[in-house]
């Protein structure tokens, strides 16, 4: 089982959202990054079938999805970056509905609805309008109706903006539960969550991909590079014009300054991680 | 199915849906009280009462019956002795304030009675027809058509084969006729015929989201990316809005009902139509009344249907509901008016399918077999919803968001 997206291009006036984009995706959990503009849910959309590319194709299993039309949707669980559930349903009500419109009997919805519920905790709310929930309750509404077709291909467009720190942890941990024999893509601005959750990643920028793989690979490309380094404020002015500065954190008489690039004396080398990679690639340095 | 068109009427059943629709009820009223305000009545003694009393004294003052030639030679002598006739006649001046008319309850009978005499027809209810002449008033009646249809100014002039096929039908016509007062039902007509541009309007406000791109009520991200999203979702839309638009069609009449029934009655139903309509259907008040709200309930399913189908084009809510108002407005403007390419263009305008339905100056011809407008007006609906529904259908295939 596999996406593969061909030189797709989405533009929208002059402007090119996204731009041939190649990559394929099995199996597997992929973590999408990206600044804001860079093309990411417009990837998404298309993704779903909901959106179409300008130009390339997007195949399933060697298939164009858009000709697989109505059998592709229904391999798609979806929740989108602006996702909202109608105020005056219960999640009950949400869920069976939404379940209807993605080709479950009412016999399957049944079973399904309860199941799904208790998945994502919201079982003891199940008969409860859903405007008086938390976000992290309508998110998780959301992730609900996004598997209650036991969908083969999952996309999350940012399922964690908006959410409370349990909340995401939760989230992350369900992602990573389902994440067997099925496609699942989110995207994020939270680089912390693409490492909690996957190893895989894809990042955008300006509608292209600027990198597309194994993160311990990615990383392994600035190891021995990053490093953290106590110094008094005084300093920190003219080291930020010398060095790529990943994190500054604040100390009782100092600050601690997490960069990248040749070790100071006094500084600590770190492991990588894939914030400081996405620091390395956003700067050039990498090019 | 059922249950998810009720899930469906949830999302058009919100807290704006009824302050929306508490407003329509207070906008209808207006020109309802208008109308029943706009009018003078003398009562036995000659006094002139104004407003909406006077439908009282009306009804007390009409002298119902059977139009036998013995009632007719009675409501004649009546008239003769009634207070009415020197106003009728102009033999009093009186001063009516702007937009109030002056009614009597011999205005309907009177412009019956002096139809089959074009010299009597036409703004004069005075009555000054012979005994002789109200002795044969039916056979009058019956064999007058030729010549009113010959020289009626009609939407599509009626070829001589044509009027002589007209005529043959009001042969067939049951008399004698019943004559009440029927102002209610009459009012219905025209309340109908003043407001339903409204109704129209209120419906754009609610349904304009139908298929447009908004996250609680048209179309999500979400349900656009399921399967069903372009079949199950449009049975259901269409479904919810329909089921909408029946309870407040049925609600609207109700206070229009309301409405006459309180201030003119529902007194007079089983009164002749042709009292007020020239029609070859022998029917009372109540059935012609039944079929304009029938029909009235057709056009809000034709209109209901439109306005989904703008929606799916357009997938701009406040665009829809835009063009929708502006629409119903210059229709409800232009139907007042008179004019030849005026009236052809509104015989295909839902907003129309409840005006004229069965007068014979609106009949359509088939070869030698005639159709009321209500035939058409029906035909044209049909193929106005099933043209909606494939519209509908089509877009929706292709129905993407960016």
């Amino acid at each position: 089982m596999e996406i593969k997206a061909e030189n797709v291009t989405r533009t929208f006036g002059t402007k090119r959202a996204i731009d041939e984009l190649n990559f394929t995706l099995p199996e597997g959990v992929y973590g999408l990054l990206g600044d804001n503009g860079a093309g990411k849910s417009t990837l998404m959309r298309i993704l779903v079938a909901i959106d179409h590319q300008t130009s390339g194709k997007v195949t399933f299993n060697g298939k164009d999805i858009f000709h697989m039309n109505d059998d592709y949707r229904s391999l798609v669980g979806y929740i989108p970056q602006d996702f909202e559930v109608y105020p005056a349903f219960t999640a009950t009500e949400y869920l069976e509905y939404m379940g209807a419109l993605k080709g479950l009997s009412k016999k399957e919805l049944k079973h399904k609805v309860p199941e799904v519920l208790q998945f994502v905790n919201l079982e003891k709310v199940a008969n409860k309008k859903v405007k008086t929930f938390s976000g992290g309750m309508k998110r998780r509404v959301g992730i609900a109706q996004a598997i209650i077709n036991d969908p083969k291909i999952l996309i999350f467009d940012e399922p964690t903006a908006g959410l409370d720190p349990h909340e995401r942890i939760r989230f992350s941990n369900i992602i990573s539960e389902m994440g067997q024999d099925k496609i699942i893509l989110f995207s994020t601005h939270i680089i912390s969550d693409i490492e909690a959750i996957t190893t895989n990643v894809i990042i955008l920028n300006q509608g292209k991909i600027k990198e597309q793989g194994n993160v311990q690979k990615m990383l392994s490309g600035i190891k021995g590079k990053v490093f953290t380094e106590e110094m008094d404020r005084e300093r920190l002015a003219s080291f930020k014009k010398e060095h790529l500065i990943v994190r500054i954190r604040q100390e009782e008489n100092a600050v601690s300054v997490r960069y990248l690039g040749e070790q100071e004396s006094g500084a600590i080398e770190c492991e990588p991680t894939l914030e400081d990679y996405y620091i390395y690639l956003g700067s050039g340095s990498h090019a | 199915m059922r249950n998810f068109i009720s899930l469906e009427l949830k999302k058009i059943l919100n807290k704006n849906t009824a302050i929306i629709s508490l407003l329509f009820l207070t906008i209808i009223l207006i020109p309802l009280v208008q109308t029943a305000r706009s009018i003078d009545v003398l009562d036995d003694e000659g006094t002139i009462h104004s407003g909406i009393g006077g439908w009282d004294i009306l009804r007390e003052r009409t002298v119902e019956g059977t139009m036998t030639t013995d009632y007719l030679l009675q409501m004649k002598q009546n008239y003769e002795n009634s207070v009415d006739k020197p106003y009728i006649e102009g033999e009093v001046d009186t001063d009516r304030k702007l937009g109030k008319k002056l009614m009597f309850p011999h205005d309907m009978l009177n412009w019956e009675l002096n139809f089959p005499y074009e010299k009597y027809r036409v703004l004069d209810n005075s009555l000054n027809l012979t005994n002789e002449q109200l002795a044969s008033f039916y056979e009058d009646w019956k064999g007058s058509f030729t010549e009113y249809l010959s020289n009626e100014q009609n939407l599509f002039p009626y070829t001589e084969e044509q009027i002589e096929i007209i005529s043959q039908k009001m042969q067939k016509v049951s008399t004698p006729f019943v004559f009440k007062y029927d102002s209610g039902w009459e009012y219905l007509k025209i309340g109908l015929l003043n407001t339903i541009y409204l109704f129209f309007m209120f419906l754009a406000f609610i349904l304009c989201e139908g298929f447009s791109k908004n996250r609680s009520k048209g179309i999500d991200k979400v349900t656009l990316s399921t399967k069903e999203s372009r079949r199950k979702l449009l049975s259901y839309k269409l479904g919810a809005a329909c089921v909408f638009s029946t309870i407040a069609y049925f609600a609207y009449i109700a206070i229009v009902l309301l409405f006459v029934a309180v201030v003119y009655t529902l007194h007079g139903w089983d009164s002749s139509v042709q009292i007020g309509t020239i029609t070859f259907y022998s029917m009372n008040q109540l059935q012609e009344a039944l079929l304009y709200i029938a029909m009235g309930y057709y056009s809000t399913l034709v209109v209901t249907h439109l306005i989904l189908f703008l929606s799916v084009i357009f997938k701009r809510g406040k665009l829809v509901l835009a063009i929708s108002l502006i629409y119903f407005y210059l229709v409800n403007t232009y139907q007042m008016g008179r004019g030849a390419l005026i009236e052809k263009v509104m015989v295909f305008m839902p907003q129309n399918f409840i005006n004229n339905l069965i007068a014979i100056e609106k009949l359509y011809f088939v070869g030698n077999t005639v159709f009321p407008y209500v035939f058409v007006a029906l035909f044209l609906g049909t193929v106005y919803i099933l043209l909606s529904r494939i519209g509908i259908s089509i877009w929706m295939r292709r129905y993407y968001l960016q």
